[in-house]
């Protein structure tokens, strides 16, 4: 009879778009937070650590959903694998995103002229790879309109690159400014030297995170 | 005797009605709840479209089935000697399936109003005149092909989807894809659909077409339908502007309009295959009153095919709407082109099964295909525990039906 339309259920992508929305704007106030702390404005880093960390247990709460929805026994067009691989790597840029403002809200620390430059981009850049991979699961949708395969292909194949030169171009933005730590040694007392080191690592691990879960989708696109 | 005979017609047609207005206050969005949920038609067209096929689906080619209810599964010679044992053991077959349906349907197991009719026969006969007395390998074929037939209306969906798929969905011009394919589809569909109404049916419109004939009939309206999507389709504009995958929404609208047509052909089916569920056992007693000497040969009347039509018709405008919106909007992944696929793996499937006499679950053919369409990686995610619970409900409702039956039989022999 008629119940037998409950062979239909949520289909992933909506859920993994709805995801990724949520974690681009829990990575988002990374941008804003680090300029707080640049500024050494305690209040708003505080403020955004706290928005941020709201945004990563929303994050997560949203992939428990998911998970809970995808029992083995559902029939999708891509590998249940694939689709884990990739919510758990977008949960990794929250959680980076999260340990950032946990990081830069233990202490202020005041910054050379050079470094804060040198920081400013680098943060800028590593919030724009996760949404330049936002852009990758917008297009997962079309995707699947046409099923995995056709011409969007080449589409989606070509933001992956994108997203993988931005990546790479984090990293090398990371090496400068951590040399510039290096350089600048003496004007950190050796805690503050620490903790920015983490933080660089921290903002670094944003990009990749975001690279990880673009490659998982390229493994979809493979098959 | 005639008066009690009457009695108890009447009470068997109470029952009948019954039966067939479940049929359509449930079962008819198995027709037209694809075709709701991806917009391909409005709740209103749906409901007047599904009156129209499902009617004339149960009347033109209903028989088929209606007999095997009726007559095929036991043979009422065997009752010549007590006529009155036959009408009895029908009135009992069609409480007890109505009993179980609404037993089962009350606790949300997902049952076949098919496999309860089949087995409440089968109960019947047992008790009444033993094990002998069921034609084994009429129960054989039908038994198999409530395996086979989910299997090959899945089989049929996937080759149809993976074809769109190929040729139209994953193309570089998908517009014009679709121009290029789409009569070829609609010839394919319309000699089929031609082709199982006209050859060795209408039997009630006294047409007796050779299969020469039917063949020319088929191919013609299959040109027909070729040189018809042709012109609609020309008239569809293509942005060239636009990159191939922005153009597929423009695709799926072309497919709304082929729905409507496959929603149509699953209405039809359906009315042809489960009509018997609710007259099939009228037919068998109209049989043995009208000539109170048993024959097994009589053809089965259009009126009574006509009677469970209109019983599906008002089933379907009192309640029917009411499944038909809840399925609608769970399906919202389900764009046209895969509701396509799915209904002309169904209908087909289920056209070919009434044409053989064979009483399947069109329900369970619904959800074979649209697990068809599944596995050509159409749909976003299936459950597919779903089959599992319709096994339970499979190995359930036969045994219930038929003890059911049997009890009711029994308990009819004290009151008479």
């Amino acid at each position: 009879m008629a119940m037998i339309f409950n062979i239909f259920t949520k289909s992933p992508f909506g859920s993994i778009q709805e995801m990724m929305n949520k974690v681009i704007k829990c990575a988002g106030v990374v941008d804003p937070m680090i300029d707080a702390f640049i500024s050494e404005d305690t209040d708003k880093v505080k403020k955004d650590a706290e928005l941020c960390s709201k945004l990563e247990y929303e994050a997560d709460k949203i992939k428990d959903e998911i998970r809970l929805n995808m029992p083995r026994s559902i029939l999708m067009p891509v590998a249940r694998e694939d689709i884990l691989h990739i919510l758990s790597a977008q949960d990794s840029i929250a959680d980076v995103a999260e340990d950032i403002g946990i990081l830069v809200s233990i202490k202020k620390i005041r910054l050379p002229d050079e470094i804060k430059e040198k920081l400013r981009e680098f943060k800028n850049k590593a919030v724009d790879v996760v949404k330049k991979s936002g852009l990758v699961v917008e297009k997962l949708e079309i995707l699947r309109e046409s099923s995995f395969g056709g011409p969007a292909v080449e589409e989606i194949t070509k933001l992956l690159d994108d997203v993988n030169i931005q990546e790479h171009h984090t990293d090398k933005l990371q090496f400068a400014l951590t040399k510039s730590i290096l350089d600048y040694e003496d004007k950190f007392n050796k805690a503050e030297f620490i903790l920015m080191l983490k933080i660089v690592e921290n903002i670094g691990g944003l990009a990749n995170a975001a690279e990880k879960m673009c490659n998982r989708i390229r493994l979809i696109l493979a098959r | 005797m005639i008066s009690g005979d009457l009695l108890i017609l009447g009470a068997a047609s109470i029952v009948g009605f019954y039966m067939a207005y479940n049929i359509g206050a449930n079962d008819v969005a198995n027709a037209m709840g694809t075709s709701v949920g991806s917009h391909s038609l409005s709740f209103r067209q749906a409901i007047i479209i599904a009156a129209i096929f499902e009617f004339s689906g149960a009347i033109l080619a209903g028989n088929h089935v209606a007999s095997t209810i009726g007559k095929g599964i036991i043979n009422p010679i065997i009752f010549s000697s007590n006529p009155n044992d036959y009408i009895y053991g029908m009135l009992s077959s069609l409480l007890a399936a109505g009993i179980w349906l609404n037993f089962a349907t009350k606790l949300g197991w997902p049952v076949s109003t098919t496999h309860s009719i089949v087995g409440a026969v089968v109960g019947f006969g047992i008790i009444a005149r033993g094990v002998h007395s069921i034609h084994w390998n009429v129960i054989i074929h039908i038994v198999a092909s409530w395996i086979i037939s989910p299997v090959f209306g899945g089989i049929i969906s996937y080759i149809i989807f993976s074809f769109i798929l190929k040729k139209i969905l994953r193309s570089v011009e998908p517009v014009l894809a679709t121009k290029s394919y789409m009569p070829i589809i609609s010839f394919y569909l319309a000699f089929l659909l031609s082709m199982s109404i006209v050859y060795k049916g209408l039997k009630n419109l006294h047409l007796n077409l050779s299969i020469y004939n039917s063949l020319a009939i088929s191919l013609t309206l299959g040109l027909v339908a070729f040189v018809l999507s042709r012109i609609y389709l020309s008239k569809v504009k293509v942005d060239k502007t636009a990159k191939p995958w922005r153009r597929l929404p423009a695709v799926e609208r072309i497919f709304r309009y082929f729905q409507i047509v496959t929603a149509s052909y699953m209405a039809f089916a359906h009315g042809a295959n489960d009509v018997a569920n609710a007259v099939g056992p009228l037919v068998g007693m109209i049989t043995v009153i009208q000539s109170h000497n048993i024959s097994s040969t009589a053809p089965v009347s259009w009126w009574i095919l006509a009677f469970g039509g209109s019983g599906i018709v008002i089933g379907l405008a009192t309640l029917g709407y009411k499944v038909i919106i809840t399925v609608g909007r769970k399906l919202t992944d389900l764009t046209p082109s895969r509701g396509f696929s799915a209904e002309i793996g169904a209908a087909t499937t289920i056209l070919i099964a009434s044409k053989l006499g064979l009483p399947i679950s069109t329900t369970h053919v619904l959800v074979g295909s649209i697990i068809g369409v599944g596995m050509a990686r159409g749909l976003g995610a299936i459950r597919l525990s779903v089959m599992k619970d319709i096994v339970y409900a499979w190995f359930l409702t036969l045994p219930a039906a038929m003890i059911l039956s049997a009890i009711i039989y029994y308990l009819i022999g004290f009151i008479r």
